[in-house]
C-alpha cells in the first residue's frame, strides 16, 4: 500500500518515477515503482537487503536501463536527456570508487574535469574547499589506495558535492564512518537541505533517516510498500509502554487491553508483552500518546494500577519492521535489521 | 527524538544557485571532448605503468643503436665499404627503418597494453560508474579514450623517432663515419612524415582492437591477450593457411590464399612499402614489398577500425553497469 503520493506539481517535483521496473531474466529487482521527490526534500529510501534500492538508484542515474517505465528528473526523461540531468546531480552509488593510483586531490580534479568544470585556479580552489569540507585536506596527496574505508567514503561525498549540485543521491553515505563521522554527515545533510538542495538518501540506519529525512519510501522485494511524510508515519507508530507491579498484574492488564480492543476501542492497534533489560516485562500498546490518560483510566476501572506509564514517540524502526518483517517477528527488536548492514545489490 | 519537519510547499521552491567557486565550462560537443581527452591524458600521465612503458620503449630504441655501435666499433679502423655499411643503421635515413621496426614490434605490444589498461582498468577498479554519472554521455567518454590513445600514439611515435635519431646520431659520432645529408629534401621529409603516420595508423588499429576486446571482456587482460594472440598467432597462422591453399587448390584453396591480404600486418607493410623508396632510398624495395594497393590497404584497415570501434561503442551504449 502506497500512501501520500503528493499531488503532481511539475515545478516542485524533482524526481518522479512511473511504473519503473527492472528485471534480470526472471528476477524482478524493481517492480512498478512510483515515487516522487519534491524540491527541498530530504528523501529517505529504505528497505532490507535485496529490496531494490541500489537498482533504483542505478536506474535514476542511467547506469542501468529500466525494463519498463521511466524516470523523470527535473522534468526531463532520463532515457533521452541523461547528460543534461547529470549536470545537476551529485551521487554516491554503493562504495565510492576512484582511481587507486591517483591522490585524493587528483581524483577530485578528474571528477571536476569530467563534470565540466573549467580547469585552473577556480577548479583548484573548489577542490580545496571540498577537501576541507570532508576533512581530507591533510590527506589530499595520499593515493586513494592508501585511504582508510572512512576516508574513501568522505572522498565519495566530496566528489558528489564538487559541482554543488541541486540534487544529491547518497547511497549509504555513513557506511564505514565512526559515530563522530556519522554525526558530521547528518549535520552536513541538514546544512545542504537548509540551502535548498534536494537529497535522496538510501540508508539502513533508521535513526539517521528519522533525524534528517522529511519523507521516506520503504521498499521490500522490489516493491514499494510505503511512501509518505516521516511525521505521518511516526504518528501511526506511537506507543504507550506500561509497567505493572508484578508478572500477574502484567498478564491481567494485557488481557484487559486485548478485551478492550475486541470491544471496539479502535485507537488500540496492537498490544504485546515485551521483556525489558532488567528482566521484567512491560506492555507495549500501539496507540497515540495522547490516549495515555484514557489507557490509565481503563486499567483503573479494572482495578489495575500501573507502576509506570510511558508514552513513546514513534520510531521509524518500528514502522520499518512492522512493514517488512513477518507478523510473528515484527514486534521483536531485531538489531541486525537496524545495524550497519551492507545491502547486497540486486 | 527530533523529527525533521514535513515539507509541504505551498509554492514553487526556489532553485538553489551553484556556489560561486564552481565554474562550469561550455557543454558543446567539442568542448566536452577536449576536456575528456585532457582528463584521460591526465590520468595516463600519472600512471606508473605509462612511465614504465615509455622507459621500455626508450631503452629498446637506444639499446638497439647501442648494439649497432658496439658491432661497428669492431670495424672501427677498417675503411672498407662493408665496414661502413655495418654502421649504416646508426645514420639517417637507414636508422628510420630500425626505429620503425621497434615501433611496430615492441610499440605494438606497449600501446596494446596501454589501450587495454585504459579501458579495462575502469571496469576493474569500478570507476566506470563514477565516469558514467558525471554528465558526459557514454559516447563522449568512449571517444575521449579513443582520442587520448591517438594522442599517446602520435606522441609516442614522434618521441621514439626523435630519441632514436638523436641517439643514433650521437652514437654514430663514435664510429668515425660521417652522416651524409644528401638525401635530405622536402620530398624526403614528406615521405618520412607519411611513413611515420602509417606506423601510427598500424599502432592505432591494434590499440583499437585492444580497446574493443577490453570493453567486451571488461578486463585489461582480455584486450592484451586478444590482440597478442591475433597478431602473433592468427596472422601467422593465416600465412600458413595461404601456403596450404596453394596445395589444396580450388575455391577453398583460393580463399586460404586470399586470407593474408586482409591481415593488419600485411596491409601496414604494403602502405609502408609505398613510402619505402622515398625514405630509405634504394634499400626501400628490398626491405618492404608492396603486396596490396593503397586503396585495398586503407579500406581493409578502415573495416577493422569500424568493426572494433563500432562494436565497442555499441556495447558501451547498451551495457548495464552493475558491480
Amino acid at each position: 500500500m502506497v500512501d501520500d503520493l503528493a499531488a503532481s506539481d511539475d515545478e516542485n517535483v524533482v524526481i518522479s518515477t512511473s511504473r519503473l521496473t527492472k528485471a534480470y531474466g526472471s528476477i524482478v529487482a524493481v517492480n512498478d515503482l512510483h515515487i516522487q521527490v519534491m524540491r527541498g526534500d530530504v528523501f529517505g529510501f529504505l528497505g532490507p537487503n535485496g529490496s531494490g534500492k541500489t537498482t533504483t538508484i542505478r536506474m535514476l542515474l542511467g547506469l542501468v536501463r529500466p525494463t519498463a517505465g521511466r524516470a523523470v528528473i527535473f522534468g526531463m526523461d532520463n532515457t533521452h536527456q541523461l547528460p543534461a540531468i547529470l549536470q545537476h546531480i551529485g551521487a554516491i552509488v554503493e562504495t565510492p570508487v576512484f582511481y587507486p593510483y591517483l591522490s585524493g586531490k587528483d581524483n577530485l580534479h578528474v571528477v571536476a574535469a569530467t563534470s565540466g568544470m573549467i580547469a585552473g585556479k577556480a577548479s583548484n580552489r573548489r577542490v580545496a574547499e571540498v577537501l576541507e569540507l570532508v576533512e581530507l585536506q591533510k590527506y589530499a596527496n595520499l593515493t586513494f589506495r592508501q585511504y582508510s574505508f572512512g576516508m574513501k567514503q568522505r572522498l565519495g561525498i566530496g566528489a558528489a558535492l564538487l559541482t554543488d549540485p541541486e540534487l544529491i543521491l547518497l547511497d549509504e553515505p555513513t557506511n564505514g564512518l565512526d559515530p563522530a563521522g556519522m554525526f558530521e554527515i547528518r549535520q552536513l545533510i541538514q546544512r545542504l537541505s537548509a540551502l535548498g538542495k534536494t537529497i535522496f538518501l538510501s540508508s539502513h540506519i533508521l535513526y539517521e533517516v528519522q533525524h534528517v529525512c522529511n519523507r521516506v519510501a520503504i521498499m521490500q522485494r522490489g516493491n514499494l510498500i510505503k511512501q509518505g511524510a516521516v511525521s505521518d508515519l511516526l504518528q501511526n507508530s506511537e506507543q504507550i509502554v506500561i509497567r505493572m507491579n508484578n508478572a500477574e498484574e502484567t498478564e491481567q492488564a494485557h488481557l484487559v487491553l486485548l478485551n478492550a480492543k475486541e470491544q471496539g476501542i479502535e485507537w488500540i492497534a496492537r498490544t504485546s508483552i515485551e521483556p525489558e533489560r532488567d528482566g521484567r516485562a512491560s506492555i507495549h500498546v500501539d496507540a497515540p500518546r495522547s490516549r495515555s490518560a484514557e489507557l490509565n483510566a481503563l486499567l483503573a476501572r479494572n482495578n489495575l494500577f500501573a507502576a509506570e506509564l510511558r508514552p513513546q514517540e514513534g520510531s521509524l524502526e518500528h514502522v520499518f519492521l512492522e512493514l517488512t518483517m513477518p507478523p510473528a517477528t515484527a514486534g521483536a527488536a531485531h538489531p541486525g535489521m537496524v545495524a550497519l548492514a551492507r545491502e547486497s545489490p540486486v | 527524538m527530533r523529527v525533521a519537519p514535513s515539507t509541504a510547499p505551498q509554492q514553487a521552491a526556489a532553485r538553489p544557485a551553484r556556489a560561486t567557486s564552481v565554474l562550469m565550462g561550455r557543454h558543446d560537443f567539442a568542448s566536452v571532448m577536449l576536456r575528456l581527452i585532457g582528463m584521460e591524458l591526465y590520468k595516463i600521465l600519472r600512471r606508473a605503468m605509462s612511465r614504465v612503458l615509455s622507459v621500455i620503449g626508450i631503452i629498446a630504441v637506444i639499446g638497439l643503436f647501442a648494439i649497432f655501435t658496439v658491432v661497428a666499433w669492431q670495424t672501427h679502423n677498417n675503411l672498407s665499404p662493408l665496414a661502413q655499411s655495418i654502421s649504416e643503421p646508426l645514420r639517417l635515413p637507414f636508422s628510420l627503418y630500425f626505429i620503425a621496426e621497434v615501433l611496430l614490434l615492441l610499440g605494438e605490444v606497449l600501446f596494446v597494453i596501454l589501450a587495454a589498461v585504459v579501458v579495462g582498468g575502469e571496469y576493474g577498479a569500478g570507476t566506470i560508474r563514477l565516469m558514467y554519472t558525471r554528465g558526459p554521455s557514454r559516447t563522449q567518454l568512449f571517444l575521449g579514450k579513443v582520442g587520448a590513445l591517438l594522442v599517446c600514439i602520435l606522441v609516442g611515435v614522434i618521441g621514439i623517432t626523435v630519441i632514436g635519431l638523436v641517439s643514433g646520431g650521437l652514437l654514430n659520432l663514435t664510429t668515425g663515419y660521417p652522416q651524409d645529408f644528401s638525401f635530405f629534401t622536402f620530398t624526403w621529409l614528406g615521405h618520412t612524415l607519411l611513413y611515420l603516420l602509417i606506423i601510427a595508423l598500424g599502432l592505432f588499429v591494434y590499440s583499437m582492437m585492444a580497446l574493443s576486446l577490453s570493453t567486451l571482456g571488461r578486463a585489461s587482460a582480455a584486450g592484451i591477450a586478444g590482440v597478442l594472440v591475433w597478431s602473433f598467432v592468427i596472422e601467422q597462422a593465416v600465412t600458413l593457411l595461404a601456403a596450404l591453399g596453394d596445395t589444396i587448390g580450388g575455391a577453398l584453396g583460393q580463399f586460404f590464399q586470399a586470407l593474408p591480404d586482409y591481415t593488419i600486418g600485411r596491409n601496414i607493410s604494403s602502405l609502408l612499402a609505398t613510402q619505402a623508396t622515398g625514405v630509405l632510398g634504394p634499400a626501400g624495395p628490398i626491405l618492404y614489398t608492396q603486396q596490396e594497393s593503397i586503396l585495398h590497404s586503407l579500406l581493409t584497415l578502415a573495416v577493422y577500425l569500424v568493426i572494433f570501434v563500432g562494436l565497442a561503442w555499441l556495447v558501451v551504449l547498451r551495457r548495464d553497469v552493475t558491480n
